[in-house]
């Protein structure tokens, strides 16, 4: 198991600033620093995840100026992002499939995944709204990370891609065992919600009152979808300005009432159920139809900062009761 | 008190008096109480009232247009519902109000963050609106559940102190709250008096505000809604508990109603044979301020 | 990489309005640098007006004309821009998306066209594309119509069809009109009264949804198989290929696995249209 003197790394990290912009949790958002000093990780998740960096809320796509001549920039500093947690780091792989496509790829998208390197830090102590062992991932789930680092108290454990290790210094050593017993302590700590079948049963629901119902409390605001790593869903707005002006995509949320809203006054999601259903069936049937994950990764943020306590996990478990 | 809420419930339900009940029950994360729906008299019994109940109600229920519907209301949740019969939102006829009188909500995501527990409920903790409430029992109802408690008027100590500032200190204030809005409308669809079917800032034609979050997009959000609501608020905190950014959204609400108490002496959401104040006026009006 | 956001610019060659009160009007654009790109009838590309915005519409032209043809109705925002052009504007065009009509499962068969009102666009280029190609298919049998005759569509060369008798042509108007000399009707009631057979034959459908909704029936009555029914969607749309998640319906895409399915595909989809 390689490893590393945490104080060591931290140096390692605080010399690569400047060739790269590094981003890290600053209280409840993912920041970029000016030095290690700087970070600071309050609770397990930051509010924000760490998508921001890699879909950000406001990305100008081109620009014009007076005589309609447009101007693309591509984004392509390298960056680092230490610090978030494997399910953000997974959700970020599960951007992937949507976003670095043969055809039509998103050249923002990929430009900024190829030069980041992403560095996510175990969860020793996972919250009570955790469920990420539901998607056969875990607290220390190296998928989507180039690095993972498990926090022993004076040493970094580290795993991932060899050369990233190498960057930092890291060396072999014997953890005696410490990162087995660090992931199981964890893995305990999380419910595991039973997923077995989910897609299925969700299909055979399609037109019923079950939606119906369990939309009733929520009121239809954007908190879930932008809180949420795995979500994308963007609008595309022209900003005219004096000398020209800008494309630019922002955040959008399929949650919102005139998300597909058409110019004749015609809206086939009108009705609240319809809203909710297209989310719970995006997440758990569409995406998973489409390219074999999820669209969660079990983060448990919706459930923290949804205004009316709407709880996924209650569906998930209500529809995996059903029989199929 | 929460067994003749739930009684009550019970028996407008089997009576056929009302569709629906709408109240709160037992949330599935630590100090949170959830809204729900009860179709069924039995379900009565997942009711409850404590001080975790911090959601407004009276959002909910222009949802049921084509259902009589009976909702738990408190001082501010009543209030509302006046407010959105005077506006023509609702009939009277077509709300059951049980009424309650309430002695104010804790703020949970302070005390989660001091590692407190149900065992700590403490009035220390109360929302700076619970505390200076001036309508602790509900201004309408159909059944009161429990006993009147004692009015004090409503105060404004925290505005008072804001208003002491300098003109750069308020400007940091504001600007240092707005600016970790993410735009994602909790606040508005949390509230009952925000009902417009198109919001100012999803008309596109005229294009009133761009839907960027740079320091202009988002101050003017938060303000424009501010002033869409002056005369109409009825300081429920729901924007402020429902922001996932915590943004201290009633600097500005409570503000504009101080104002609108010391200029017109009126409160929202009292009577129903009321009009709204900004929505008509008299000769009597004072104009001083206006230069 | 390309970039798929990126519009080329695109003149306007020619502006023309279709109806009375000047509510649909056709555009004619090339691209001002490079020739036009192949597509299949039956893909959209998305407009641009730089400072106001996109939208998505349907070609009208064929693969085999020189120019890209779209005919807009005028409702919101960038369809009032795109009413103000004149010849010379220059505006921006990105494209083409979409699937297009199955042309290759066409070969050798009956084709039945239904269609009412603007929504006839994408037809005009799958029509000239079979005129032009026309001994690989066999009979090709037109219903069309629209509320009045001047909202009827490309009447010029609705005209020069007739004539050639490469096509079995039904225009109606819904309500009798002075010096109409052709059907009077909707347009489900008319493709009753035409009878096409269902041998042999595919069909392809494209109209308002108080239209379609009326026609289905019939054209389940006569009895066409629903892989042999093809119908193009409309959905509000932003990016044009998949990625801004606002078009689906089910886990397809609107603008990228349609705009056209066929009805056995839309059986088993939420029927959220």
């Amino acid at each position: 198991m390689r490893q590393i003197d945490k104080e060591k790394f931290y140096k390692e990290l605080n010399s690569l600033i400047g060739e790269y912009t590094v981003y890290a949790p600053v209280g409840d958002r993912v920041k970029k620093i000016k030095d290690t000093k700087e970070i600071k990780f309050e609770g397990l998740l930051t509010r924000f995840p760490a998508k921001e960096h890699m879909l950000p809320q406001n990305e100008e796509l081109f620009r014009w100026n007076r005589d309609k001549k447009i101007e693309v920039k591509i984004p392509d500093t390298k960056a680092i992002i230490f610090g978030i947690r494997p399910c953000d780091a997974r959700a970020i792989a599960s951007l992937d499939p949507t976003f670095n496509t043969e055809k039509f790829p998103d050249p923002y998208y990929i430009n900024r995944r190829k030069n980041t390197i992403i560095i996510s830090i175990g969860c020793n102590n996972p919250d009570d709204t955790c469920f990420c062992t539901s998607f056969g991932s875990g607290p220390f789930d190296p998928t989507g990370s180039d690095l993972l680092v498990v926090d022993t108290g004076e040493k970094f454990l580290g795993i991932g891609k060899e050369k990233i290790l190498d960057m930092f210094g890291f060396e072999e050593g014997n953890d005696g065992g410490e990162f087995e017993a660090l992931k199981k302590k964890a893995e305990g700590k999380i419910e595991r919600i039973n997923l077995a079948g989910i897609k299925d049963k969700l299909d055979s629901l399609k037109e019923t009152d079950f939606f119906k119902k369990i939309s009733y409390k929520c009121i239809n605001c954007g908190a879930c979808t932008f809180l949420c790593p795995t979500c994308y869903c963007f609008d595309i707005e022209d900003m005219e300005r004096i000398d020209g002006g800008k494309r630019v995509r922002i955040w959008d949320s399929c949650m919102f009432t005139i998300y597909t809203q058409e110019t004749s006054g015609h809206n086939p999601r009108k009705q609240e159920e319809r809203r909710m259903r297209q989310r719970i069936m995006h997440k758990f049937s569409y995406y998973p139809f489409l390219y074999d994950i999820f669209g969660c990764v079990g983060c448990g943020r919706c459930i923290s900062y949804c205004p009316v306590n709407f709880d996924i996990r209650n569906v998930l478990k209500t529809i995996g009761g059903m029989d199929e | 008190m929460i067994e003749n809420i739930r009684r009550e419930a019970e028996k407008i339900l089997k009576e056929g008096v009302v569709d629906l009940v709408i109240g709160f029950e037992e949330g599935t994360i630590p100090l949170k109480s959830t809204p729900v729906f009860i179709e069924k008299p039995e379900e009565a019994q997942k009711l409850v009232w404590n001080s975790f109940c911090e959601n407004n109600l009276a959002v909910y229920i222009n949802r049921f247009k084509d259902k009589k519907v009976g909702i738990v209301a408190n001082g501010c949740c009543s209030r509302a519902i006046v407010n959105l019969i005077i506006e023509g939102q609702i009939k009277r006829e077509d709300v059951y109000i049980i009424g309650v009188p309430c002695e104010g909500m804790l703020d949970r995501r302070k005390m989660l963050r001091e590692g407190k527990t149900e065992k700590d409920v403490d009035e220390s903790y109360l929302y700076t609106n619970c505390r200076y409430c001036g309508h602790r029992n509900p201004v309408i109802y159909d059944y009161l559940a429990g006993e009147k408690l004692e009015e004090h008027s409503a105060q404004y100590p925290d505005i008072k102190e804001m208003e002491s500032l300098t003109e750069e200190e308020r400007w940091q204030k504001f600007s240092e709250e707005v600016n970790r809005c993410i735009r994602c409308y909790a606040c508005r669809q949390a509230c009952p008096m925000c009902y417009c079917e198109v919001c100012f800032v999803d008309v596109n034609n005229p294009k009133w505000l761009e839907g960027g979050v740079t320091e202009a997009d988002v101050g003017y959000w938060n303000l424009g809604r501010a002033y869409h609501l002056a005369g109409r608020c009825v300081d429920c905190g729901a924007c402020e508990r429902a922001c996932p950014m915590e943004i201290k959204i009633l600097n500005l609400t409570r503000k504009l109603n101080k104002d609108v108490k010391e200029l017109y002496n009126y409160e929202p959401g009292i009577d129903i044979n009321e009009k709204p104040v900004l929505g008509e006026f008299t000769y009597e009006d004072k104009e001083d301020f206006i230069r | 990489m390309n970039n798929p956001y990126l519009p080329i610019e695109a003149e306007v060659k020619m502006a023309r309005f279709e109806s009375d009160d000047h509510s649909l009007k056709t555009i004619d654009l090339t691209p001002v640098n490079g020739d036009i790109f192949d597509f299949i009838p039956g893909q959209f590309c998305e407009l641009s007006i730089l400072g106001k915005g996109e939208a998505p519409f349907g070609i009208a032209s064929s693969p085999y004309e020189d120019f890209f043809r779209f005919t807009i109705n005028r409702a919101g925002l960038v369809t009032t821009e795109l009413h103000h052009l004149e010849e010379g504007d220059k505006i921006g065009l990105r494209g083409p998306l979409g699937n297009g009509y199955p042309v290759h499962l066409f070969k050798k068969k009956n084709i039945v066209i239904v269609s009412g009102g603007f929504a006839f666009t994408t037809l005009r280029s799958l029509i000239k594309y079979l005129l032009k190609n026309r001994t690989e298919f066999d009979k090709i049998t037109l219903v069309y119509g629209s509320r009045r005759p001047d909202l009827l569509l490309y009447r010029d060369e609705l005209e020069e069809w007739e004539k050639s008798g490469n096509i079995e042509m039904y225009i109606t108007i819904d309500k009798e009109v002075q010096g109409w000399k052709k059907y009077v009707g909707f347009v489900p009631t008319v493709l009753k009264e035409v009878h096409p057979s269902p041998d042999n034959a595919y069909l392809v459908m494209c109209g308002p949804p108080a239209m379609v909704k009326f026609t289905i029936p019939v054209i389940e009555e006569l009895g066409f198989p629903p892989d042999k029914v093809f119908t193009s969607l409309e959905r509000r749309m932003k990016c044009g290929f998949g990625k801004c998640g606002r078009c689906n319906i089910g886990p397809y895409y609107v603008c990228k696995d349609g705009p056209v399915f066929s009805m056995e595909q839309l059986k088993n989809l939420p029927r959220e249209y």
